[in-house]
């Protein structure tokens, strides 16, 4: 006999049905004056598959197909050839894990991975941070301006790096550069800027804060704008202060926006590439070289080199180490946000 | 039932259709030229070569003389000269490879021993006689006993100097000399005018490792042997170089600038630098465009032949030059080798390359009148050419350029200032880098 809940027709039985309510095993069914189009169509939609829908999956094929050669085929292809010996001529053959092997003793390998942590331990909190501090600063309401200083902020993201590395270059280039010329004015320097293997850091590391800072400005301020106004309306009212509600409103409600800059930053820098090309070269003896490129010059670098096998395998170390590092900087961010 | 296949009369109407419509096709295709028969279209059969080059290539100045003697010929100038560009174009089995292309030493030694470049030996063979020997050599595969490109600029080093500088300094340089006696002259330049005459980046890169290069090429030495098998830069001539470059480095009279970036270009026209030892190529690349005026040495400066290194040194080494090259992949090889020996074996086309600014292989141009008598207004009326005719004569043919050059040079490069700075002993350091080294070029075997 067929026992009929009231409650169908209110939309809760998955509800119902799920485990912690523990009243999976009751048989539910449905009376025929309920029955909705979608759940009755599914063993339909599964006897005629695919081509029942041909005219929606051709809409959304053309992100499959770019996927499929632009990014799914390269991969696979780089991955065979992390096992192949192959200088892009002669053809190629295999050598199972000795690309990995050579890469992970060669000490240049060692040397790009520590200067990726020198970056992170720079680069990361202040990826983080100034965003921070600008996107509060941007959402003031008293602020003035606001569009114009938005605008500005925003416009290192849409011009070119390189350019704008060579200008930096001149920046800090040399005992003529402009740099050490305002320092002069102040009777500091000169300082070898980019020949120093500490000081060539700053270059680096202030082109990629200046080119990064409005994308995640824009983000924070985002995620400033979309915190129910009521929620600060609400703390006034119980004469929270400004710090206090920064504190205890504000950067809890950040957490998400604060951890994918976190996550975006740390990738960000693993994967830096066009500002030690363009500044250092990866010089002062390989202190700014960085891995990706490490792996472009050994790879397909003007330099003449052709270890096409073992700049694969570097891209999947690097891979590898920065899905390790991503996956433990979302599992510590989301336990701190269960506690 | 419905018949859903396709009935006979529509198969053969269909075949007939598309068979005709093949025939019409392939006849205007193959006949562009409308009426005319196939056979007098073939007469006149125009082949087109791509040719890729950098901007402002000596080519260009070969081209209309090639074109006028081979009209049938014509010459696609296309601006690449990136080498990823061109080994992608290999790896696609050829497909957009070019005809002709203009490879640095090592990429012709290390493509050359792979059999995908065109083999020239014929050709080099029959102008050998009139050929620079020592970039013959560069050219030459030794594991085939081939030659895979056809010999180009020559890549001789010297040192470019400013007259006046020298003489408010009291300085002139003698016929010989060693590089002892080069510092001690720095030094008394630099006393006098404040002008350096070196340049030795601190970068930590291959610009880094330039002027050791160079010693150790005068002296015989090289990076690794003529097959590069084993790698050689830390013998005995390696550490002899070495010493060289660390007294140099020790001496205080360099510029800490790359040469071929525009912070030293500054310091050449600012009037800061009285010596530069620097390639051939360096006249119209760093000093004609620098040298505009009384402060930057306008007619000023000149070309001295290098100190000697020791004993037997030369007085040359090696920094840069190409060679012109093909692949199997093209489809007019004698076409190809025409330009090969056109552009660089013969007077008319060496000449072009020659006022281009090049250093061509071609002996008979660098005994010419027309070669010796270039002049430039940087340089004033000095017959600068006539020196570097002499390096010429005196360009090692041990300088072997093998596929690990460029990452060896990066190498020595990233290690050599601790070196230089005397904190590392030379023979430790040079161990260690050769180590690095042999471990790289184990990946070229």
């Amino acid at each position: 006999m067929e026992h009929r809940s009231p409650l169908a027709s209110r939309n809760i039985l998955p509800l119902l049905a799920s485990p912690r309510t523990g009243l999976h095993s009751m048989q539910i069914t449905r009376p025929k004056s309920f029955v909705m189009t979608k759940p009755d169509s599914r063993p339909r939609i599964r006897r005629r598959g695919i081509l029942a829908y041909w005219h929606e999956y051709l809409f959304i094929s053309p992100f499959f197909i770019l996927f499929a050669i632009f990014f799914a085929y390269p991969i696979a292809w780089s991955l065979i050839l992390s096992f192949q010996k192959w200088d892009g001529v002669t053809a190629a053959t295999w050598v199972g894990l000795d690309n990995y092997r050579f890469v992970l003793r060669d000490p240049i390998t060692r040397k790009v991975f520590t200067n990726t942590f020198r970056y992170f331990i720079v680069l990361v909190p202040l990826g983080v941070f100034l965003p921070l501090v600008f996107g509060v600063l941007l959402n003031l309401p008293f602020l003035r301006f606001r569009g114009l200083f938005r605008t500005l902020i925003f416009l290192p993201t849409v011009t070119s790096l390189v350019g704008v590395g060579i200008v930096w270059k001149l920046l800090f280039g040399s005992a003529n550069g402009w740099i050490n010329g305002i320092l002069a004015k102040v009777g500091m320097g000169p300082y070898n800027w980019l020949k120093d293997p500490w000081l060539a850091q700053v270059p680096i590391d202030s082109l990629t804060i200046w080119s990064t800072l409005g994308f995640a400005t824009l983000i924070v301020l985002g995620g400033l704008q979309a915190i129910d106004e009521d929620i600060y309306d609400a703390a006034r009212i119980d004469g929270a202060s400004a710090f206090n509600i920064f504190w205890k409103i504000t950067l809890p409600l950040m957490r998400p926006v604060m951890v994918f800059l976190l996550i975006t930053s740390t990738i960000g820098v693993m994967t830096i590439f066009s500002q030690p090309y363009v500044i250092t070269k990866g010089g002062p003896s390989n202190e700014t070289l960085s891995p990706v490129m490490h792996m472009y010059n050994i790879g397909i670098g003007s330099s003449g080199a052709t270890r096409i096998g073992d700049a694969s395998a570097l891209s999947f170390i690097l891979s590898a180490a920065m899905i390790v590092i991503v996956v433990a900087q979302f599992l510590i961010t989301r336990r701190k946000e269960e506690i | 039932m419905k018949n859903q296949g396709i009935s006979r009369r529509r198969l053969v109407g269909t075949g007939a259709g598309l068979t005709g419509a093949l025939a019409v096709g392939g006849r205007a295709f193959a006949s562009p030229q409308g009426g005319a028969s196939r056979a007098a279209y073939r007469d006149q059969d125009e082949i087109t070569l791509n040719v890729f080059v950098h901007a402002n290539h000596p080519f260009d100045k070969v081209k209309p003389i090639y074109e006028a003697k081979y009209p049938n010929v014509k010459l696609n100038m296309m601006e690449q000269s990136d080498p990823a560009i061109f080994r992608a174009s290999l790896a696609a089995n050829g497909k957009g490879t070019p005809d002709i292309f203009w490879p640095e030493i090592d990429m012709v030694q290390e493509l050359g021993k792979t059999g995908v470049l065109l083999d020239v030996t014929e050709l080099v063979k029959k102008h050998e006689a009139e050929l620079a020997p020592g970039k013959t050599a560069e050219c030459h595969i030794a594991s085939t006993d081939t030659y895979a490109a056809f010999p180009g600029d020559i890549g001789t080093v010297g040192i470019f100097y400013r007259q006046d500088l020298l003489e408010k300094a009291g300085v002139s340089i003698p016929e010989t000399w060693t590089w002892d006696e080069f510092i001690e002259a720095g030094k008394t330049i630099k006393d006098a005018t404040g002008a350096a005459s070196l340049v030795i980046p601190t970068t930590g890169t291959a610009d880094s490792a330039l002027l050791w290069s160079f010693i150790l090429c005068q002296i015989g030495g090289g990076i690794t042997n003529a097959d590069g098998t084993e790698v050689t830069l830390d013998d005995d001539k390696g550490i002899a170089a070495m010493e060289i470059a660390q007294k140099l480095y020790q001496a205080d009279i360099a510029i800490d600038e790359v040469p071929t970036e525009e912070n030293y270009f500054a310091e050449i026209a600012a009037g800061n630098v009285a010596m530069t030892t620097q390639a051939v190529w360096y006249r119209g690349f760093g000093i004609e465009p620098n040298a505009t005026d009384e402060q930057g040495g306008l007619g000023q400066w000149r070309v001295a032949l290098l100190p000697t290194a020791g004993e037997g040194s030369a007085r040359t080494a090696n920094y840069g030059g190409a060679a012109i090259a093909s692949t199997t992949y093209t489809q007019h090889p004698q076409e190809v080798m025409n330009f090969m020996e056109m552009a660089l074996g013969t007077m008319e086309g060496a000449e072009a390359c020659g006022q281009w600014g090049i250093l061509p292989p071609y002996l008979p141009y660098l005994q010419s009148e027309s070669w010796s008598s270039v002049r430039s207004e940087a340089f004033g009326d000095f017959a600068f050419n006539e020196v570097w005719t002499e390096a010429v004569n005196q360009y090692p043919g041990t300088w072997h350029k093998q596929p690990v050059f460029a990452e060896a040079m990066t190498t020595v490069g990233a290690n050599i200032l601790p070196i230089l700075e005397g904190s590392t002993d030379i023979t430790e350091g040079l161990k260690a880098i050769g180590d690095q080294v042999r471990e790289l070029n184990s990946r070229y075997q």
